[in-house]
This record gives C-alpha cells, sequence and structure tokens, in this order.
C-alpha cells in the first residue's frame, strides 16, 4: 500500500501526535508499505528537503511555513496559508496514494486542507479529548465539509473517542497509541538516577513541560514537604521544557530535593522511566491517553497516577498501577508512600503492568492500522467498481 | 405619443434590472443545488461501498467460523453448532448476489418473511437501483442481521475461555484462530465505516436544499446495520 500521513504538528517540537506520526511512518514501512508524511516546516520548499530530512525520516515532505498559534490550550506550530495549501494538493498529486491518513483532522493545519483536496480514500485519527466545547462547536459548521471525506474515523483512546460522538456527531474506531514496548523494557537504568536499588533514598520521576499547569508539576510540588518527611533524601527527576517559574517560590529544601534535567532524548526517557522508584503522573487534565504512563510502564517503573478518566482506563482501574485524587497533594503523597513502603503489592502490579502492556505495542497496533486501511480500500474499490459500467447512477439522485 | 415615451422608458429600466438579477439568482440556485448534489452522491456512492465492504466481511468472517467447524479441533457438539450457525450466514450471504429472485430462505422463512417485509421492500429497491453492478450494496435485510447475531453468539458459545486458552497453544489450532480473530476485528471496522456513511448520507438528506431540490431522487433512505459483533471473549488482544 502506499500511504499518506499527514501530520498537523511539526516535527521538531516534541509532542504526542508528532511521536505517533514517526512510529507509524517506521512500523508500517517495517511492514512493507511505501510510507509519505507531510508536516509542517521548513522555508526551503519541498523540492529541497525531500532526502535531507532528519536521518531516519525518509519520505518526510515539508509544507511550508510554521506558525506558532494558541490552539487547543498549547501553543501549536501549525501551517496553513494558500502557499501551504498548494503544497499539500502537489503532495497528494505526486504521492499517487492509495490512502491518505490524517492525524487530527480538527486542527486548522494540513490535516483540514488535505481533507478538502485528497481524491483518494482518507482515514482520520483523533487524539484529543477536548472537555470545552463551544469552540469546537463554532467550527463545526465549517468543518463538514472536509469531514465528510472521512471513510474512517480512528481515536487514539476512548475519551478521544467520546470527543468525537459528542462534539461532531457519528462514531469512531478505537486503535490505541503505541509504543515499542521492547525499547522500553531493554532500556538500561542510569546510575545516577538510581534510588532504592543502589541502596540510597527513593528517585521519583516526572515527566512534562514544566510551565504547562495541566501537566499537575504543582501538585507534585505540594506534596513534597511530606514525601520528603516519609523518605528523607527522596530525589525528584523533572524531565521536560520549561523555565520553571513556578518551582522558584518553593521553599529552599523543597527545591534542593528536585533536580531539574531540562528537555530529555528518548533515549534519555527510557532511562530514566528504567531507574526511578515510581514515575509520577499528576496531570490535572486534557489527557485523552497517557501514552507516558505505558511507556513507564513498559519501562518498569511502578506508576502513581491522577485518577483521570484515560489514567484509570490505562491503569485498569488501578489494578496495574496506583491511583489519587486528581489535584491533591496529600493524596499523591500517600499514594506514592503506599508504591515505595508495599515493595510486594508494587512488584504486583508490575509484573500486571508489564503483561499488559504488550496490547500497545506498535507490533499489534500496526496490525490494527492495516485492518483499518484494508477495510477503508476494499469499500472504495467496491465503489469503483460500482461506477464503471454507466448505469442509471446519479441520476436516480 | 409624447405620454407614451416616458412609461415605455421605466418599463424598460425595470427590466434591465430585474432581468439580471433574475439571472443572477436562478445561477446562483443552480450552483448551490449542483454543490449540494455532489456532495450527496459522493456520499452515496462511498456509503454503498462501504457496504459492500462489509457484505464482503461478513461473508469472511462465516467462512472463517467455518473453517473452525470442519477443523476437527472443536468437540462435535460444538463444531455442529458453529456449522450451522456460519452455514446461515453464509446462506444468507449467497443471496446476496442474487438481486433478480427472490429466494424464501429454507429456515426463518415463516417467522423471518414477517418480521422482514418492509426491510425487503427497501432491499429489492437497493437492488434494482444497482443492477448491473458486480457487486451491488448486500442486501443487509433483518434476516441478515438475526443471522450474524446469532453467528457470534455461536462463536462464544463454541469459544469459551477455558476452551479459546488451550487452543490458542495448539499449534495446528493458532492459525484457525488468528485468521478468525482478523475477521472478527475487520468485521467491526467495516461495520462501524458503514454505519457511519450511512448516517452521514442520512444526515445530509436532512438538509433543507437537499429536500427542497428533491436531490435524493428515488434513492431509498439508507439503513445502518445492526448487529452483535462481540467476539468471544479474549479472542481479540
Amino acid at each position: 500500500m502506499r500511504i499518506g500521513v499527514v501530520c498537523p504538528y511539526a516535527l521538531d517540537v516534541p509532542g504526542g501526535v508528532q511521536l505517533h506520526v514517526r512510529d507509524q511512518a517506521r512500523e508500517l514501512r517495517r511492514l512493507g508499505h511505501e510510507v509519505g508524511v507531510l508536516a509542517p516546516g521548513g522555508e526551503r520548499g519541498p523540492a529541497a528537503s525531500r532526502d535531507d530530512g532528519e536521518p531516519g525520516e525518509p519520505g518526510l515532505e515539508l509544507a511550508g511555513r510554521v506558525v506558532a498559534v494558541p490552539f487547543n490550550g498549547s501553543v501549536a506550530r501549525l501551517s496553513f496559508g494558500p502557499v501551504t495549501a498548494a503544497r499539500v494538493r502537489r503532495w497528494l498529486a505526486a504521492g499517487r496514494w492509495d490512502l491518505v491518513h490524517v492525524h487530527e483532522p480538527a486542527s486548522p493545519s494540513l490535516g483540514l486542507l488535505a481533507l478538502l483536496a485528497a481524491e483518494v480514500p482518507v482515514v482520520a485519527t483523533f487524539h484529543s479529548a477536548l472537555e470545552r466545547s463551544r469552540a469546537m462547536r463554532a467550527a463545526q459548521p465549517l468543518l463538514r465539509p472536509g469531514f465528510e471525506r472521512i471513510s474512517a474515523r480512528v481515536a487514539v483512546s476512548e475519551d478521544a473517542r467520546r470527543t468525537v460522538v459528542e462534539h461532531l456527531g457519528g462514531d469512531a474506531v478505537v486503535v490505541p497509541n503505541g509504543v515499542r514496548v521492547d525499547d522500553f523494557a531493554g532500556a538500561a537504568p542510569d546510575p545516577r538516577w538510581l534510588g532504592a536499588r543502589a541502596g540510597r533514598p527513593p528517585v521519583l520521576g516526572f515527566l512534562g513541560r514544566l510551565d504547562e499547569p495541566r501537566k499537575g508539576l504543582a501538585v507534585l510540588a505540594a506534596a513534597l514537604p511530606r514525601l520528603r518527611a516519609a523518605h528523607p533524601g527522596l530525589r525528584v527527576l523533572v524531565a521536560g521544557s520549561g523555565d520553571g517559574e513556578a518551582l522558584r517560590r518553593l521553599p529552599a529544601e523543597d527545591a534542593a530535593a528536585l533536580e531539574l534535567l531540562g528537555p530529555v532524548s528518548e533515549e534519555g526517557k527510557r532511562a530514566l522511566l528504567a531507574s526511578v522508584d515510581a514515575y509520577v503522573a499528576p496531570q490535572t487534565g486534557g489527557e485523552s491517553f497517557g501514552i507516558v504512563l505505558v511507556e513507564a510502564m513498559a519501562a518498569g517503573a511502578p506508576v502513581v497516577a491522577s485518577a483521570l478518566p484515560a489514567f484509570r482506563r490505562v491503569l485498569a482501574q488501578g489494578e496495574l498501577g496506583a491511583l489519587f485524587a486528581v489535584g491533591d497533594p496529600d493524596a499523591l503523597a500517600a499514594a506514592v508512600a503506599g508504591a515505595l513502603d508495599d515493595p510486594a503489592a508494587t512488584a504486583a502490579r508490575r509484573a500486571a503492568a508489564a503483561a499488559a502492556v504488550r496490547r500497545y505495542d506498535w507490533a499489534v497496533v500496526a496490525d490494527e492500522l492495516v485492518a483499518v486501511y484494508e477495510t477503508v480500500l476494499r469499500g472504495s474499490r467496491a465503489e469503483a467498481r460500482a461506477s464503471v459500467p454507466p448505469t442509471r447512477r446519479g441520476g436516480a439522485r | 405619443m409624447a405620454a407614451a415615451g416616458p412609461a415605455a422608458v421605466l418599463v424598460d429600466v425595470r427590466l434591465l434590472v430585474l432581468v439580471p438579477l433574475v439571472v443572477l439568482g436562478l445561477a446562483l440556485a443552480a450552483l448551490l443545488l449542483s454543490t449540494a448534489a455532489r456532495r450527496l452522491d459522493r456520499l452515496h456512492r462511498r456509503a454503498d461501498g462501504a457496504r459492500a465492504a462489509l457484505v464482503e466481511q461478513l461473508v469472511r468472517r462465516a467462512a472463517a467460523a467455518d473453517r473452525l467447524a470442519r477443523s476437527g479441533l472443536l468437540d462435535p457438539a460444538s463444531s455442529v453448532l458453529l456449522a450451522v450457525a456460519a452455514a446461515d450466514a453464509l446462506g444468507e450471504g449467497e443471496e446476496v448476489g442474487d438481486t433478480a429472485t427472490e429466494r424464501p430462505d429454507e429456515e426463518g422463512a415463516h417467522e423471518g418473511a414477517r418480521v422482514g417485509e418492509g426491510r425487503r421492500e427497501v432491499g429489492r429497491d437497493d437492488g434494482r437501483r444497482d443492477a448491473g453492478a458486480a457487486t451491488g450494496p448486500g442486501r443487509l435485510t433483518a434476516e441478515r442481521e438475526r443471522a450474524e447475531s446469532d453467528l457470534s453468539a455461536a462463536l462464544r458459545a463454541a469459544l469459551p475461555p477455558e476452551v479459546l486458552v488451550p487452543l490458542g497453544q495448539d499449534p495446528s489450532a493458532a492459525p484457525l484462530l488468528e485468521d478468525l480473530a482478523a475477521e472478527c476485528r475487520r468485521l467491526r471496522l467495516a461495520r462501524r465505516f458503514s454505519n457511519e456513511a450511512q448516517v452521514q448520507v442520512r444526515r445530509r438528506r436532512r438538509s433543507r436544499l437537499v429536500r427542497w431540490g428533491r436531490l435524493a431522487g428515488r434513492a431509498p433512505e439508507p439503513r445502518t446495520f445492526e448487529v452483535d459483533d462481540e467476539p468471544p471473549p479474549g479472542l481479540l488482544p
């Protein structure tokens, strides 16, 4: 199959959708499909960037000028405008794709442009779970002609699916985000980041942009006095971009327990998750899936997460990791203490988690995507067969 | 003569304004209608294609169930149960191909005919519309829905966890089960996509422009296909 994948966000910025697109392209290629990726970026134009994209990103085409605009609660780096639209059309025509897979089609970027211009069947994946519905409702009439072109809607989680049902009408099938489980399961711990396993005070891990309130770093910071009281010398590794403005007001001894690592690479993230005594996910909302929870479980880190609907689902209602009340530092501290002080229960959860994450392995997820593609193509082939003999079709409508 | 002059000029001026306005209005209406018709036609065609894919997938699932029933890997009672349910579903499937003749099905005709009367009408109309097409949209009648739901129930009955788990470790059974799992999963996809497409046509047909312009013509109101397609627990990851 020749599959054209459209990513609405610039690939040079880390993010769930971008990582998903990269992995998706790689896994589909591994299965023998031809995959091209269209993403915002580059002033150089598509011809020049065809083959000098990043190593490991063959077939990446840059669709033009990136604009950073606030969208859906964070700043998104998008691409749009008439020049971009022309490039999208050229990419669609030159790629001779059997099928186009658009990610996050509601974002005002390449996806929407590709939807309207595509002549081949379109599969669309919805990533986000939106809580604020008014803006989406307002945009709905504008989105509808494009959305009518979608042959198959995919949601990455039950929560994302509910957003589709509530905001756009209609339904979607759930194909979860994929994780390369073996990469995480085989990651080597970093000796600097080891805690209890090296006979030192425990080490907690946090991943996420520091300045985005919904990532919940403030909740974790507020729990520090209790955490430190229960485990003197406890350290918290904080990986993510941002200057941590909010952390500057912390008392000195709390701040000393935090180690700001800045943004980490994929390898760094894997090593961190393989090292820590618990991975803490204090997110307060806006999470539709919680891929990082799956990554933590795959790396063998015990997970302590806020009880958001998406997290509850990924953690099987607490069977695979500990849950605490959303936004409650005391509950967080209690849950972390529970995970650190009851090694037997934590080990049982880790074992269950290691088995459960296989469901999210890319090998499984890519098969599911291919099943979606084949079903859609079967429909479009039947459509083509039906329209070959010029019967009374069309006139009867 | 002199009095008629200004009147004639007045008429001319009115026409001068009116005629272009009417022409413009008509052109605009034609544009709107043709755009709406194209949009509706595209949705119709996709809905027909998605339904054909669904019919194909129903046949593939029944065939996979039938292969498992005949493999000798299940106990005789489960094998018979599954084979009968698969044949029922496949029997309905054969009927899909022949659009010209109405063949009363052997079983289920007594109760099915009465229940499905109205639906049959829809199906027949559908067949006529697509007569000549190699694979017209399947006539997904109420009987077909029942037969497919029965097959799902038979699969669950024949493959409870205590059978499924040991069977999965049997190297001769594993490929059959993998096939069946793949077909069950694809059925859910095909049904979701098809129903989604039918609903979109229906929604579009309710729009004012489509109703006023009678753009839907005599094409039958698309129907969703409502069945129980729940696979045996544990068959899918």
